[in-house]
This record gives structure tokens, sequence and C-alpha cells, in this order.
């Protein structure tokens, strides 16, 4: 037999398509009576650390370093609590489906790389993540994040696409 | 809301993998009470050699070997769905159809996705173990970037020996 899934990872990239996506890890997880995890990787930032201090020279390195992780964590607090409303949103007819929301966790890192290493560490039986819809060019429609989790993953997925239509808006995540 | 699953389209390349992606389908199939239609693609001869020496019969010969290999993996595909249900036959009864077509994978899933409405693509991939980058078969790669509708990606898992009836 197919195995049981009791842990769904969603991977959202904030997106409109992302949120979109979520429908069908809540569909999903109703279907299979299964948690559902909520991630969000923030993309390590580029040279935030210039190797002359940028354009303030006069802070000195740690200075940047702790404004930047501080600035980085409130990001990242931000971040969690709009996931916490869009899904509270999202779900308000549902409260049981609410109660599946297991956690919602925003980290730092590679992309795809986080993606796999939390799918591992919460036995995720199945993956739900979205792909950019970036209209009528057939060939960015895959996104790199997307590509890269599908080649090295040995999960079930689900990949979704944006829809021709759909009433979800950007501004609701 | 989210749009009902009503067609399934399940893909299969006759490998293992695709093999355990059916239990994947039928799964799906019941939870969302939908259709499942299971299609292979042939992929077209592309060797045009023998005209030569044939020039009139290779054609013909050909085509009598590829209609008879349609019509037997379509045969095997029926065993298959009838072993694999056997402890379910409600379920026979959500497999719509068996297609064996000649074509370009990407090209026909794409179209046979449309033609059956299916709201969702079901694929085994390539599961090449330890190398890293052959998981994703080409072919569900190329459909991925296609695709506007959901597409379910199932790799083999690593245990060997799941699915104790391989197709043919």
């Amino acid at each position: 037999m197919i195995p049981k899934i009791n842990n769904i990872l969603y991977t959202t990239d904030l997106s409109k398509n992302s949120a979109y996506a979520f429908r069908y890890a809540v569909n999903s997880a109703e279907h299979h009576k299964a948690k559902i995890h909520i991630l969000h990787v923030l993309q390590n930032g580029q040279s935030q650390n210039s190797l002359w201090g940028g354009p303030f020279p006069q802070v000195s390195q740690a200075e940047l370093d702790e404004s930047y992780s501080e600035r980085k964590r409130v990001v990242k607090e931000e971040i969690k609590k709009r996931l916490d409303d869009f899904c509270q949103r999202e779900l308000q007819n549902k409260p049981t489906s609410l109660k599946r929301v297991a956690s919602i966790q925003v980290m730092e890192g590679d992309p795809a790389g986080e993606i796999l290493r939390k799918a591992d560490e919460l036995k995720a039986d199945l993956l739900i993540l979205s792909t950019h819809g970036k209209g009528s060019l057939d060939h960015a429609f895959l996104g790199k994040v997307a590509e890269k989790v599908l080649q090295r993953i040995k999960l079930p997925v689900i990949v979704v696409p944006i829809p021709k239509e759909t009433d979800i808006t950007f501004s609701e995540i | 809301m989210i749009p009902k699953i009503e067609n399934i389209l399940y893909a299969t390349d006759l490998t293992e993998n695709s093999a355990y992606a059916f239990r994947y389908a039928i799964n799906s199939a019941e939870k969302h009470d939908a259709r499942i239609h299971i299609l292979h693609v042939l992929e077209p001869l592309r060797s045009h050699t023998g005209e030569y020496f044939f020039p009139f019969k290779v054609e013909t010969i050909q085509e009598t070997a590829r209609q008879e290999l349609l019509n037997e993996i379509k045969k095997r595909l029926e065993e298959f769905c009838q072993r694999e249900l056997k402890d379910k036959p409600e379920c026979i009864k959500r497999v719509v159809s068996i297609q064996v077509v000649e074509g370009y994978p990407e090209g026909t899933i794409l179209r046979k996705a449309e033609d059956s409405k299916a709201d969702m693509v079901i694929m085994g991939t390539h599961g090449k173990g330890w190398l890293a980058h052959a998981f994703l078969g080409s072919v569900a790669e190329k459909v991925l970037h296609r695709i506007r509708i959901p597409v379910f990606i199932i790799p083999l898992p690593e245990e060997k020996g799941i699915v104790s009836h391989p197709i043919g």
C-alpha cells in the first residue's frame, strides 16, 4: 500500500501562486487527516558585509552585522505574523482545518536546501509547492527553487501552477 | 475555493516507479471521488533505415509491429489494474480509460490532460538512487514547465520490491 500521509510540508514564497497552493495543502490535509507545516525561507542576503564597510565606513563591521541581523529578526517575525493572519483568513470557516496547521516557520538560507532539510526533519510525507506563473513564457514557468527541490527530493510532491483564474488576491498574504 | 478534482490523468512509462505511483492515483481518486485516465505514450520511431533494402515493405512491417505493440501494452496495463485493484473492485470502475498512443511524451501528456479535462496529473519519476540530479525524469520536467494544472510527482521509495507484480 502507499505510506500514510501524516505530515504535509507546504512551502511558500509568499506569492499569489503560493497562496493558491495553500488550498491544495488544506485539501490534502483534510483528506488524509494530516498536519500542515508551513515554511518560508528567506534567501540569504547578498553582500551586506562589503569589505570596505559599504556606504558607512565609519560604522564597524560588528555593528553592521548586528543591525543587519536585528532587521532580519524583525522581518522574520513580521512574515510569520502575516502567514499566521493568512491562515486565519483562509480557514475562518474551517476551524478544524486551522487546527491542522501545526507550525509556521520562517527560516533563512538557501531555499531549496532548507526545504529539503525541513522535509527530513519534520518527517514530511508530502510536499506541496507552487510554481511561478510568469504568464505566457513557457520556460519561465517552473521556478528555480522548485526545480532544485524536485531534483533532489525523495518524497511525493504536488506541484501547483497558478490557475487561469483565482479569487485569491496578491495582497492577501 | 479550490477546484474540485474530478478527473485524474495518470501517465505511466511502464517502470516500477510508475506502477508505484498508480497507488497514489487510486488513493487520490478515492479521496476525491474522481475518475482515472491511464495514459502511456510510445515514442515514435526515429530511424528510417531500411528504405533502400525494403523500399515498399518496411513501413508496413513497422506499422503492423507497432500496432501489435500498442495493443500488447494496453492489455498489460489492463491486467495490471486488475491485479492492483483485486481487493477493491469498486475502484476498477474509477478507471475510465486506458490509452496507449504514439507521440512525443510531454506534448501528448499535455494534450491528453486537456482532452480528458484532467484536474491533476500523476506521474512517477525516475528514482535513480544516489545520483541526485537524475531524480526528475526529463519528461516530468518538461511537463512541469508547461502544464497549467497541479502535478503530483511520486518518486520510488528506497525499499525495493514494493510493487510485487511489475508490469510485464
